[in-house]
């Protein structure tokens, strides 16, 4: 590993007892992840870019398993991590690229699944990795008391040795470019005090902001200034991640509450309604009280696509899926029409005597999902079939070749095989508004 | 903090989504039936019409922030900051 030491060399090293697992912004690949994992476990973060990188491509466990680091583990000198901005609202490439990455992931598992040798060498590799992190971590912390020729070393033992009237252990000089409070020009009566210029180099507008935080002159007690608040912090409250909890549970008992009574489309357009009038009244507060980010806004136009959407679904498609079939035994128990809403639906006329000279009509419509009417011995079909968004099947087409198309009517006669006895005309009525019609002649 | 001046463009917004969701329960509920050409013309207008507010709105307020700036040399030149586009 190349990277360079920002500590000077026969300086002790800062970190207290247990560093916290964040990301390193300066020894980063893609999101520094795997420096921040080294420097967590004490290894060398080149050993988790190998292993996550074999991992991504055997399964892709380690997609999945960036994908979700990036957007849990807060990057360093920050306090709240990308899975927790993309919540409230706040959407950057940084946690969209993460979730895509995961999503990839996913997919690579998926395809995978069925290649075990694979699978298990990947989980031993993930096992083995966690194992030896673990335990290199382990020695690390652990007070090494059977040794104490290496006591010193250790960061916790030292904090202990430095007692009452033992000199100041070695730190670290701060990092050039922060301002340092005995940096102030010292004004006309020898004291240091609140100046108009506070910094030697940075943005203009950081001078009066320090100015205007004021600068109060250390004292015994307070030693120190109170530290920098960014200008962002001053800004009104975010309200977004409130507003997208209410939708949410807006658009659920919306949704919930008419999932039984009503027809599917109706139901998901009474729930994103819902989501999407708490999404306009939380961005007409926003206009007088509190903030929110782009993301509320993009939320409320995915919910308001998605509600177009619902709307279009059709009224006969319900929230049921419903297997039924009908066996009529004669031509007088052939109803004339037959109606499904959600699901499949079989016809079957095989037992149907049909004479020669006379006509059966019938209906079958079904709003999502599949039906299949099978055809009595002999009988010439006249059939008209009607298919929102779908295939329709006959009898003559090859099984496997299903052809879906938007608005699809098709009338047609299909004449007997030349060997059967003749017998009389069925004229059957199909409609579907998403799925598939299929018509097939009873084996003879 | 919650109070601040007015967003003109966030309240566009909001209003063409409440208009969107209020159309679309009254066609849930069976009171009137919302035809396709209800959606596209209030959502795309609606939308455009709030980043028109909300840049119009800018503009006055970079304005007068530079305006305020030449009176008196002591507060600092607007920033960017403030007010961001297409909000």
């Amino acid at each position: 590993m190349t990277v360079p030491q920002d500590a000077p060399p026969g300086v002790a090293p800062t970190p207290g007892p247990v560093p916290r697992l964040q990301r390193a912004p300066r020894q980063k690949v893609v999101a520094g992840v795997c420096g921040g994992l080294g420097r967590y476990c004490d290894v060398d973060p080149v050993i988790f870019r190998i292993v996550l990188g074999v991992l991504a491509v055997t399964g892709g466990i380690g997609l999945i398993f960036y994908g979700f680091a990036w957007l849990l583990i807060p990057v360093e000198g920050e306090e709240e991590n990308e899975a927790r901005r993309l919540l409230s609202g706040r959407v950057e490439g940084a946690s969209l690229i993460a979730l895509l990455l995961a999503l990839v992931g996913c997919g690579l598992l998926l395809s995978m699944l069925h290649n075990g040798g694979m699978l298990a060498f990947a989980a031993m590799l993930s096992l083995t990795v966690i194992g030896f992190s673990v335990w290199t971590q382990h020695r690390r912390t652990a007070p090494p008391e059977d040794a104490p020729g290496t006591a010193a070393r250790t960061p916790k033992s030292t904090a202990h040795a430095a007692g009452h009237g033992a000199p100041p252990e070695v730190k670290a000089p701060p990092a050039p470019g922060s301002p340092s409070w005995w940096r102030e020009p010292i004004i006309k009566d020898g004291t240091t005090g609140p100046a108009a210029t506070g910094y030697l180099w940075g943005p203009v507008d950081a001078a009066s902001e320090a100015a205007r935080i004021g600068r109060s002159r250390p004292t015994a007690a307070a030693p120190y200034r109170p530290p920098y608040r960014a200008p962002d912090s001053q800004g009104p409250r975010s309200i977004s991640g409130l507003v997208l909890l209410l939708a949410l549970v807006a658009g659920g008992l919306g949704t919930g509450l008419s999932w039984g009574t009503h027809p599917l489309g109706v139901s998901l357009q009474i729930g994103l309604a819902a989501a999407l009038g708490v999404f306009g009244l939380g961005l007409l507060v926003a206009s007088v009280l509190g903030r929110t980010g782009f993301g509320t806004i993009l939320l409320a136009v995915i919910t308001a696509g998605l509600l177009a959407g619902a709307s279009a679904v059709p009224e006969d498609i319900g929230t049921d899926w419903i297997r039924k079939e009908w066996h009529p035994a004669s031509a007088a128990a052939v109803q004339p029409q037959y109606k499904l809403g959600t699901g499949v639906a079989e016809l079957d006329l095989s037992r149907v005597t049909v004479p020669e000279g006379e006509t059966l009509r019938t209906r079958i419509e079904v709003g999502a999902g599949r039906a299949l009417v099978v055809l009595p011995e002999g009988v010439t079909v006249k059939v008209d079939a009607e298919a929102g968004l779908g295939d329709i099947q006959f009898p003559s087409d090859l099984r496997e070749d299903v052809d879906i198309a938007a608005d699809r009517r098709t009338r047609k006669i299909i004449e007997p095989p030349g060997n059967s006895k003749p017998a009389g005309t069925v004229e059957l009525g199909m409609g579907i508004g998403i799925g598939q019609l299929e018509v097939a002649r009873a084996a003879s | 903090m919650l109070r601040h001046e007015i967003r003109p463009g966030r309240a566009v917004a909001g209003l063409v989504m409440l208009a969107l969701a209020a159309g679309y329960a009254a066609d849930a509920a069976g009171a009137w039936d919302a035809p396709w050409t209800f959606f596209a013309p209030l959502f795309f207008g609606g939308l455009w019409l709030a980043a028109t507010t909300t840049w119009v709105g800018y503009r006055l307020r970079r304005r007068e922030a530079r305006k305020a700036s030449a009176e008196s040399p002591a507060t600092p030149e607007p920033s960017r900051r403030g007010a961001e586009p297409g909000s």
